[in-house]
């Protein structure tokens, strides 16, 4: 045996998932069916991220081809961002032209198969064999994560847009958008990459692909922690990073979060690359830069809040070479602005406000405040100095998920309880870099964002930041003692991470049967989305062609139709058509001039004390009037189809009744 | 149960479902009398559906024509001299004395147009008639229960006198105080006057003194279940399974049903989808036989009470008398919107003629609407309803509602009016001579579902023996010697109560007639 310890790790791994696996209520039988249901869409999206890497390798390699040279595993996850900002810029350019189909996104993802392929022999290396242990527990830990990802996606924001526009772009070949969809008025460069994962394994590919690239990203985590603070603080990074109770919740979600976690990452690694070689930032890094950027850019604008840092420390970088670099380098942040100019320009030809249409309506004077996207001060303790001040302590320590007080979500207490060692350590140029990209990030997070999702993006390098510090501050106490003492905050860590992480682990094994095939998709769907019901009545009697509008839904399903008013969190735009329409019979003729007959409806409810900071009038016409229209459109103007909850659909009448004798 | 023998006078709704199945039994003699008809239903009738008559038992054509009076606490319905429309269920039997009846009319057989006032005595009681009306905003009071409690706008929802809600939402789990079966999911169920449709873990009926149900395989519903006489009624993909709620055996049909099915104790209707063609299907079970209603083009809303299949389509509300009483038809702004309830032989329904959501009231036996809550600027969302009262979400559009309840005052239990349907009183026999008789010995029993509050209280036709009433395990025997036609009191039920009433023949007959509840203020 001449690697034992790998082996005997490799042993332990089997054996943990052996005794994981039947106590999770799969049982060990059921593999089988995990890898004939959930195993395509995991091989599809493993080959675009194949793929990627090669491409991003050949991208890079023509770029810079000596950049870290010295750490092949940092150069991979640069290349992987870098791939995937190429792939994804080649789909965006199908989908504008309207050539976007299986056959042109599968040439694409071949031509990056091609170049990974021909690279992998000199990437084989030899992996270390303390790997292994942290592979096991991160294995344990991520467990319902690969039953999660076999489920099809049910998330609200899932459902609002991100699979339906993916399938939009799949089935139509070109990005969805029309301006009483206003979400389509968001940037989809995460849709252009999802889409390139479904021509090959069709819609169960969409999780396995965001997990993946997760996984990438906080892997990409520790290779910044381990930049910094060696061996010790990646592995200390991983009980911290993983034990985000929050983290497990979205990593197998489609979303357009965790997804940016790898490109900040990949950005970190470039800039400590050129720190700690001592090679001030150059033209070359610039460009990679504003490729990574622009790939994050055109995933998620509020990526600006975390780039904003990044380029800020490049740019002081690269003044230490000539102002000229650092002026080269300030302008690569234009190359994000690109990356999303499609969407911008199209915006701008709707009449829409370029960065997002709901952020441009016309809201009447003295309104302003009813008709906000966010109230993001009812995420945390509220608005004001005082709530923004004691922030840090209602994320990490009160966290609590699904707690709106608590911003949504929980992480874990360990960045602000070793925020002093995090000082201390303020010393070490790699800590100094990550703090100033993590402090500055949280700090326009804690502004229009306020939620833990939304902060996901940087909670790696947040990890990274914590641990490198730990374990600088351990490796002070030097040789045998050190070692010792990381190995104990190891196992503390790891203790403390599995208790954070005991409620989504045991939710996410609720996917087995899904996604080991004993449960069909439709089943699952209808057992999460209580419109479900509503969705399939629309798709069973609505005749194909007809527009279906919807209000105050967040979720949607596939029905075949156009479908319009999909809407997010106020539901800005609907209550603002409906408070302009004024009456149910405004209403009426508004969604006659969409050629739309069919209203799938969820009844919402606001109540008065949950706006706190609206006047009675501002929440009368923002609020009531809305919903006062909506029951007049409904109950005066058309005629209930189906119901089910909360939930209804209504026809209106091709032409109206005559009226009663 | 010993045989009842019957005082052979007239026929009661029983005998006129016993002729339609099939037995011999003689259609009631027609009597032609004018509609007094309320402002709602004006116009001319429109052509009445009419089904196959290869399968239609044939009648003789009967026109009812009750007239409705209702009093400041309760409601009456009362049939005009000549006619022997004993299947009206909301019939206030004597004494009821009249300042000022006019020529011709009993006690029984008040005369009123609608709108006109009366001045009635009650045991003694004076009250304010008013024709045509439901129970008013004189015995409206406020419910504490959310109308949202349960995540969905059918429910809480008015059943048996009670309330069928949940304790959070989306989980049906309780009557009241009183924990239902097990929780379902509030789409698993439906209100149904004095019953509750479960299709959930388990299939069938619960009242709160009975429960009829079955197996526990959970149904994929694609549409509310549907109880209705002892019957039950799911529909799943494809297919609608009907039979005995106590029982496990289906009667398995295919059909695509496009809104709920509706159930009797003798027939069941559906909308069936077919593509884009909506088609109304009536089955009876005995013998089995379900046909097409012809002559409709958008069906919706069906629903069976008191032997008459109504429905809407295309602005108006048609009514089949499945006894072979001739339809009708009446235009009314309905079918819009769920909500459609009913209880006797009054079929409740949303409508938007005034430009804001109000309900009327059909009687299902004439076509005669009149208006059931008007609560002016508020809407009334209707959500359940029973023969001892209406409850209904009530509040301005846009808003969140308060759930309210309009109870009937007076309610009068005969024959095989009111709870009848339902299986839970099988009484025979009536007032106005048309009691039944037991012999000496023989005893017939009664259950009374739970309700609100009420004086309970027996009327003795004739003869003697013996009146019981149960309450759980306290039992109290009140004699009956012989003497005139009285009201005997009972004593009181208490809210959500369920009673026994047993009647015991002494040394020679006794009359077995109503029953009368006097609710609680």
């Amino acid at each position: 045996m001449t690697r034992p310890i790998p082996t005997v790790a490799f042993a332990v791994s089997i054996l943990a998932t052996a005794l994981v696996w039947p106590t999770s209520g799969v049982g060990p039988d059921l593999l089988l069916g995990w890898l004939r249901t959930t195993g395509p869409g995991v091989v599809a999206a493993a080959l675009v991220l194949f793929a990627a890497w090669g491409a991003g390798r050949l991208v890079r390699g023509r770029i810079s081809r000596d950049l870290l040279a010295d750490d092949p595993v940092a150069a991979a996850f640069v290349d992987l961002a870098v791939g995937l900002a190429v792939l994804q810029s080649g789909a965006v350019l199908l989908g504008i032209l309207g050539l976007f189909g299986v056959w042109p996104a599968r040439a694409l993802v071949l031509a990056g198969l091609a170049a990974a392929i021909a690279a992998v022999p000199d990437r084989v290396a030899a992996r270390p064999g303390w790997l292994w242990g942290p592979v096991v527990f991160v294995a344990a830990l991520l467990f319902p994560t690969l039953l999660r990802m076999g489920a099809p996606g049910t998330g609200p924001d899932e459902l609002q847009y991100h699979v339906r526009f993916v399938r939009h772009l799949v089935e139509l070949g070109s990005f969805a958008g029309h301006v009483e969809d206003p979400l389509s008025g968001l940037a989809q460069g995460m849709h252009g990459l999802l889409a390139l994962a479904w021509s090959l394994g069709g819609e169960p590919a969409l999780r396995p692909f965001a997990v993946g690239l997760a996984g990438a990203g906080l892997w990409a985590g520790a290779r910044v922690a381990g930049r910094i603070g060696g061996r010790h603080a990646a592995l200390l990074y991983i009980p911290i990073v993983l034990g985000a109770a929050s983290l497990l919740r979205f990593v197998p979600v489609v979303g357009t979060d965790t997804p940016l976690m790898l490109f900040l990452a990949a950005a970190l690694l470039l800039l400590l690359a050129q720190q700690q070689q001592q090679h001030p930032t150059d033209r070359r890094t610039a460009l990679l830069l504003g490729l990574l950027g622009g790939a994050a850019f055109s995933i998620k604008y509020t990526a600006a809040l975390y780039l904003a840092p990044v380029w800020l420390m490049a740019t002081v970088l690269a003044a230490r070479r000539d102002t000229r670099t650092a002026a080269w380098t300030a302008a690569s942040a234009l190359i994000p602005v690109l990356f999303a100019a499609p969407w911008l320009l199209e915006n701008v030809r709707l009449g829409s406000h370029p960065l997002f249409p709901l952020a441009g309506l016309t809201v009447p004077a003295g309104m302003e405040a009813a008709y906000r996207f966010n109230l993001e001060e009812n995420y945390g303790a509220g608005a004001g100095l005082g709530a923004w001040l004691r922030t840090p302590w209602d994320l990490f320590v009160l966290g609590h998920e699904f707690d709106r007080r608590h911003f949504l979500g929980r992480l874990s207490p360990w960045p602000l309880l070793l925020a002093p060692v995090v000082l201390a350590r303020l010393r070490d140029p790699g800590v100094r870099l990550l703090a100033v990209v993590v402090t500055l990030g949280l700090a326009g997070w804690a502004g229009p964002l306020r939620r833990v999702v939304y902060l996901l993006p940087i909670w790696p390098l947040i990890a990274a930041m914590t641990a490198a510090a730990l374990a600088g501050a351990l490796a002070s106490l030097g040789g045998e003692r050190s070692r010792r003492a990381a190995m104990v905050a190891g196992a503390i860590l790891a203790l403390a991470a599995v208790a954070e992480v005991a409620d989504p682990w045991q939710d996410g094994l609720a996917a087995a049967p899904v996604a080991t095939g004993r449960q069909s998709a439709e089943a699952w769907i209808a057992e999460r989305v209580d419109s479900a019901p509503a969705w399939a009545w629309v798709r069973d009697h609505v005749p194909p062609g007809e527009v279906v509008t919807t209000a105050f839904m967040w979720r949607l399903l596939p029905t075949g139709h156009a479908q319009r008013w999909a809407c997010a969190e106020e539901c800005t735009m609907v209550r603002l058509a409906l408070m302009e329409a004024g009456t149910g019979e405004g209403a009426r003729r508004r969604l006659e001039s969409m050629g739309s007959r069919w209203l799938v409806v969820r009844a919402p409810t606001y109540i008065r004390s949950g706006y706190p900071g609206l006047t009675d009038e501002q929440f009368e016409r923002g609020y009531a009037l809305p919903l006062r229209v909506l029951e007049e459109l409904t109950t005066l103007h058309a005629r209930l189809r189906f119901s089910h909850g909360r939930y209804a659909v209504y026809e209106l009448p091709e032409k109206r009744l005559p009226p009663l004798d | 149960m010993p045989p009842i023998v019957r005082a052979p006078t007239r026929l009661s709704l029983l005998g006129a479902l016993v002729g339609f199945v099939g037995c011999d039994a003689a259609p009631p003699t027609p009597t032609a009398v004018r509609l007094d008809r309320p402002t709602q239903a004006q116009g001319a009738p429109a052509t009445a559906p009419t089904l196959d008559p290869r399968w239609l038992p044939p009648s003789t054509p009967r026109q009812p024509a009750p007239l409705l009076i209702g009093v400041a606490d309760g409601a009456l319905l009362v049939a005009p001299p000549g006619d022997d429309a004993s299947d009206v269920a909301w019939t206030e039997p004597a004494p009821i004395t009249a300042a000022a009846l006019p020529a011709g009319w009993s006690a029984h057989h008040i005369a009123a147009s609608h709108g006109a006032t009366l001045t009635l005595t009650v045991d003694g009681v004076a009250l304010t008639a008013t024709a045509g009306t439901l129970p008013g905003p004189a015995a409206q009071r406020p419910l504490a229960e959310s109308p949202d409690a349960c995540g969905d706008r059918r429910f809480p929802a008015r059943v048996a006198g009670g309330l069928a809600s949940c304790s959070a939402p989306g989980t049906l789990d309780r009557w009241g105080a009183t924990p239902l079966p097990g929780p379902v999911r509030p789409a698993e169920a439906t209100a149904a006057g004095w019953s509750l449709a479960l299709a959930g873990a388990a299939l069938g009926a619960w009242s709160p003194v009975r429960a009829d149900l079955h197996g526990r395989q959970r149904h994929q519903l694609t549409q509310h279940p549907a109880t209705g006489g002892g019957q039950i009624a799911v529909a799943e993909d494809g297919r609608l399974l009907i039979g005995a709620a106590d029982s496990g055996a289906r009667t398995v049909l295919a059909a695509d049903l496009a809104e709920p099915p509706t159930v009797s104790a003798t027939h069941a209707a559906w909308i069936d989808a077919q593509g884009d063609d909506h088609a109304l299907i009536l089955r009876r079970h005995r013998p089995a036989a379900h046909a097409r209603v012809p002559g409709t083009t958008a069906p919706t809303l069906p629903r069976l009470d008191a032997g008459w299949l109504t429905w809407v389509d295309s602005g108006r509300v048609h009514g089949l008398g499945l006894r072979g009483q001739p339809s009708w038809s009446v235009p009314l702004d309905a079918g819009f919107t769920d909500g459609a309830t009913g209880f006797d032989d009054w079929r409740l329904v949303p409508d938007r003629s005034a430009g804001r959501l109000r309900a009327v009231a059909v009687h299902v036996a004439s076509g005669v609407v009149v208006p059931a809550w008007d609560a002016g600027a508020d809407w009334v969302r209707l959500r359940g309803a029973d023969s001892s009262g209406i409850t209904a979400a009530v509040g301005p559009p846009g808003a969140t509602p308060r759930l309210a309840e309009r109870v009937v005052r007076v309610r009068v239990l005969e024959e095989d009016g009111a709870v009848a349907e339902d299986g839970l009183i099988r009484m025979v026999g009536g007032h106005g001579g048309r009691h039944g008789l037991l012999a000496a010995g023989q005893s017939h029993d009664v259950t009374l579902p739970p309700g609100p509050g009420a004086r309970l209280s027996v009327w003795v036709p004739a003869g003697s023996g013996s009146v019981a009433i149960r309450r759980g395990a306290h039992s109290v025997t009140v004699p009956i010697d012989p003497g005139p036609p009285r009201w005997i009191d009972l004593g009181d039920v208490l809210r959500g109560e369920a009673v026994r009433v047993r009647w015991t023949a002494g040394p020679d007959s006794l009359g077995v007639d109503a029953l009368r509840l006097v609710h609680d203020e």
